[in-house]
């Protein structure tokens, strides 16, 4: 039983890494009903433009350093959404699909070639730097336990702290985009884009703000996940994968939907690879971790396209 | 100027036999003047020229989006790197078995590609091909020894010269494998170019541009979309067999997703939706790797930021009206993104951000550079632009088909019709 | 006397290579209601969005509102001078609750009497208060018109541009509308131009109209007149 609850929150701690690629990705299609392919290494570079203005070129306050790199993601994100996504007809898919194909390319390029596909050391954890709480952040791990003391689950600080900043970031995420005259901006321009224009809305800088809020987004996920995975201009390709299952699980148009899928997908992936590791002939099943998302991608895509929590309009594509 | 006959004459005939044997002596002589390596290159460009065209296939002809060709070709090279070394079987004959293999799991596939459409299926393909490089680890059917795991399989038969060839060296294999190549190579073109011009062909065709009017024209969708995903499946693991011939060896770590973006990277190039494109795709691909990855010095840095500052400058400069302020904008502009540049640099020091680390990340970029230039100023590809400016050289017009015995015409004097009609 | 407030001209639009309308002039005058008659495909949709300048058509010519050269302007910046426009089919925001349709519609107001008029068509329309939180999508065919109308209103338009309003809707629901436009058009004194299919109602509220044939204006004249004329009985007014 004991076991059966770590992996739970094993499931949980991964499943909170995976959100953060999903949130981002659920909100350019909303904003857009494209997938943004290069998700995972805008995410990336963000997290490696933090690093270098908290630690390689700079030595920047680290939650300063991390405000300037979301900023940063962000312009890039409009950058690109504005330069090479706004010409192309959005019901077109095959250019958009390559494009962000190609950006995804020389991004991760990019990274490559400057930090030589390395992991960095001396990556600093912004759960640590945080005033007030982050001590307790660094205290390794307690054991949860119950009256009985029988319990003995592990649970590392940092991961609480993971998915407590998730949940902040959620719930900001739906500040924004349910309280705010912008937000209400978005959800239409996501809803019906004529209308949208002839509501006076103007829609070029409605995507503009949906790319930024999700580069911004997608930033500061790399760099609260950077200690756990590493940073090195791979640490997003395996997310990747994850990330679409989970985002196509909770409904490409439904943020708190991209969030359960998160979790929803990393808990999968624990229990059932934990099931899976205990069972002799199938054990090796675990050193082929993506067949899950694959699966799960292919299941849901087939019975229900539109995820969870998704509308059924999204059959648009 | 433009030369000009028509379909089937006696003229196109003679146009399309200098083509062609053009083509062929170009093919025959080839091996014999580069040197051994790019010749190894070379075999490499025309085992991706069929994955190319495989994928073709199913993107550019009809339209679906399966972007896991690069595991269909890994399907088909361990294969027969299997069946050689675990069974004894020889090159020859693992061809047809490695192209089943894949067909099979093509139509696998292709079963839910009906139901999931456009993005969602990039979605699913790209996962796909993303995680079977790590698939060779499952431990089932021996597929890690099969397969070689994470090290790879050296195919100890290679596929040398024979002793009766005295033209080819043995320490040479690489032109003797050519051969062999751009036969399979040849064929699968001329089966494929075939079949688009074919009634399937055109059924599929049509299922791209407009699906609601295939289906209500007869074509029986769900049984097309379907042997149209595992035949290019097919063709995949035709060019994985390919591979597995040239270079004795599969690994996993070659078949990754990387390898799926070159090759889009080479349909885009080539030209989506040409048959020939596929060719001329693979060979900028690997020769255009090998050339940046040998010649190509400079910062990647510096590159990308210079890209960046002409493509602004550019874009300035269109907005303004006279030539004199285009120019002055773009001069101004380079300068003052070139030297903002230089102090960026300058101001932010890490190791890496000047030097050239390594080959592989440059030739990465600037082909991610090459897919989104092309997307935006030549979608056509290489052969669609050629064949636009051919047009003015050579036309060659369709003819309609004669009418049948006993056709009467109806309407002789079209324009008295069109002006009756007008009040 | 009575200003101008749409002035057309010389308007010609297609849709890629497809050419729809062919030199479309017309003129509104403000306060009253005018219509638009024609059959399907004569371009009638069209000229409203041409009218607005949507990026979907490509379209040339001269088009004056409230004296402002528009014909360059882009969509929202049309919009923020005063223009409403209710497309085919409602355009409502179907994901989007009923409130927050109407908060839409008033997207480009500064001032903070919009929860007033928010109020105000809740007055006019009780349906739309009780269907306040609830998804656009799921009201009925009428409920979403009132709230396509309602919001668009929102925004306090000197002009509203309706496209078949009574499409797909039931014979009294019609009624209704066409009787909350003329009760709209006195009130605010809001200059209407209604296009329509079926015309008989639409030409009861009109004070003058116009007959779109094939891309290009076939009549023209007060609304009472071509209710008259048999031609347009016979075309127009039959169904």
């Amino acid at each position: 039983m004991t076991l059966f609850l770590q992996r739970i929150i094993d499931g949980l701690q991964n499943g909170a890494i995976y959100s953060t690629v999903a949130i981002p990705m659920v909100l350019i299609f909303k904003a857009t009903t494209l997938i943004n392919f290069a998700q995972g290494e805008l995410a990336m570079i963000g997290a490696f433009f933090a690093f270098v203005f908290a630690v390689q070129a700079f030595s920047m306050n680290v939650i300063l350093a991390t405000i300037l790199a979301m900023i940063l993601a962000a312009a890039l994100g409009m950058a690109i959404e504005r330069t090479m996504l706004r010409s192309f007809d959005p019901t077109d898919h095959l250019p958009v699909v390559l494009i962000t194909l190609g950006v995804f390319y020389i991004v991760n390029a990019f990274a490559g070639d400057i930090w030589n596909y390395q992991a960095q050391g001396d990556v600093p954890n912004l759960l640590y730097e945080l005033p007030f709480i982050g001590s307790w952040f660094e205290g390794r791990s307690s054991f949860l336990t119950s009256e009985t003391n029988r319990l003995g689950l592990r649970i590392q600080h940092d991961s609480v702290g993971l998915i407590g900043a998730l949940l902040i970031m959620l719930t900001a995420l739906h500040f924004i985009l349910n309280r705010t005259k912008m937000g209400l901006a978005f959800r239409g321009v996501s809803s019906n884009t004529e209308s949208s224009r002839l509501v006076g809305i103007r829609v070029g800088r409605i995507l503009s703000f949906g790319w930024g809020l999700a580069c911004a987004f997608g930033a500061l996920g790399a760099i609260l996940v950077a200690p756990r995975i590493t940073l090195q201009p791979n640490m997003m390709l395996t997310v990747l994968v994850y990330s679409l299952a989970a985002a196509a699980f909770g409904g490409l148009d439904s943020v708190g939907g991209a969030a359960l899928g998160g979790f929803a997908v990393g808990l999968l992936n624990s229990v059932v690879l934990g099931y899976v590791a205990d069972v002799d002939r199938l054990s090796s099943l675990t050193a082929a971790p993506l067949l899950m998302p694959v699966i799960l991608l292919l299941v849901v895509l087939w019975f229900k396209p539109q995820g969870l929590f998704g509308t059924k309009t999204v059959e648009r594509v | 100027m433009p030369y000009t006959f028509n379909k089937g004459s006696a003229e196109h005939r003679m146009y399309r036999l200098v083509g062609y044997g053009l083509l062929i002596v170009l093919m025959l002589i080839i091996p014999f003047i580069l040197p051994e390596f790019q010749v190894t290159r070379l075999n490499r460009a025309m085992a991706m020229a069929v994955a190319i065209l495989g994928l073709n296939l199913v993107l550019g002809f009809s339209g679906l989006f399966a972007l896991c060709q690069s595991a269909f070709i890994a399907l088909g090279a361990f294969t027969c790197g299997s069946l050689i070394m675990d069974h004894g079987w020889d090159y020859w004959m693992t061809i047809p078995a490695g192209m089943l293999m894949a067909f099979l799991i093509g139509l696998l596939l292709g079963i839910p590609a009906l139901k999931i459409k456009g993005l969602y299926l990039a979605m699913s393909t790209v996962a796909f091909a993303a995680a079977f490089p790590s698939l060779t680890k499952l431990e089932f059917f021996g597929i890690p020894e099969r397969t070689g795991g994470a090290n790879g399989r050296d195919i100890t038969e290679k596929l040398n010269p024979p002793d009766w060839m005295p033209i080819f060296d043995a320490t040479e294999p690489g032109r003797y494998r050519y051969f062999l190549l751009a036969a399979l190579a040849l064929f699968a073109f001329w089966a494929v170019g075939n079949l688009i011009n074919s009634r399937p062909g055109r059924a599929v065709i049509s299922i791209r541009d407009n699906e609601i009017g295939a289906a209500v024209s007869g074509v029986e969708l769900r049984r097309f979309k379907v042997l149209n995903f595992g035949l290019s499946a097919a063709i995949g693991g035709l060019a994985g067999v390919m591979w597995a011939m040239n270079s004795g060896f599969v690994a996993e770590q070659d078949y990754t997703f990387v390898l799926m973006v070159d090759l889009l990277v080479g349909l885009v190039v080539g030209g989506v939706a040409t048959v020939s494109g596929a060719a001329i795709g693979a060979i900028v691909v690997v020769f255009g790797r090998w050339l940046v990855q040998t010649y190509f010095n400079y910062s990647m840095s510096a590159v990308i930021w210079l890209i960046a500052v002409v493509g602004l400058a550019v874009y300035l400069a269109r907005q303004q009206t006279t030539k004199q302020k285009k120019i002055m904008t773009a001069a101004a502009t380079v300068v003052v993104g070139w030297g903002v540049g230089l102090a960026l640099f300058a101001a932010v020091d890490i190791p890496g951000l000047y030097q050239l680390n390594g080959d592989g990340p440059l030739s990465q970029a600037v082909f991610g550079i090459v897919l989104i230039g092309f997307v935006f100023f030549a979608p056509q590809g290489i052969v669609g632009s050629w064949r636009k400016l051919w047009i003015n050289v050579v036309q060659i017009t369709p003819v309609p088909p004669a009418l049948p015995d006993g056709a009467e015409i109806l309407v002789n004097d079209m324009d008295a019709l069109h002006d009756s009609l007008q009040d | 006397m009575s200003e101008i407030m749409l002035e057309v001209k010389d308007l010609t639009a297609s849709y890629g290579q497809v050419d729809v309308l062919r030199g479309v002039e017309l003129e509104v005058k403000a306060g009253e209601v005018c219509v638009i008659l024609g059959a399907n495909g004569a371009g009638k949709t069209t000229t409203l969005r041409s009218i607005c300048n949507m990026p979907v058509v490509d379209c040339a010519g001269t088009v004056k509102f409230a004296g402002q050269d528009i014909s360059k302007a882009d969509t929202g910046g049309i919009v923020a001078q005063g223009m409403a426009h209710v497309p085919q089919g409602r355009g409502t925001f179907p994901e989007l609750s009923t409130l927050e349709n109407l908060q839409l519609g008033a997207y480009v107001r500064k001032d903070n009497e919009v929860d007033d008029d928010i109020d105000r068509w809740f007055q006019m329309f009780p349906v739309l208060k009780e269907r306040k939180d609830q998804a656009a999508g799921s009201l009925s065919g009428g409920e979403q018109q009132m709230l396509a109308v309602s919001r668009a209103l929102m925004s306090r338009p000197k002009l509203l541009l309706l496209d078949e309003p009574s499409l797909g809707l039931a014979p009294i629901i019609i009624e209704d509308l066409f009787g909350t436009f003329k009760q709209i058009n006195e009130d605010e004194g809001t200059t209407m131009l209604i296009v329509e299919q079926n015309a008989n109602l639409a030409l009861s509220i009109a004070q003058s109209a116009y007959v779109l044939e094939t891309g290009s204006i076939a009549l023209s004249g007060p609304a009472a007149q071509l209710r008259d004329d048999p031609a347009v009985q016979e075309a127009y007014l039959g169904a």
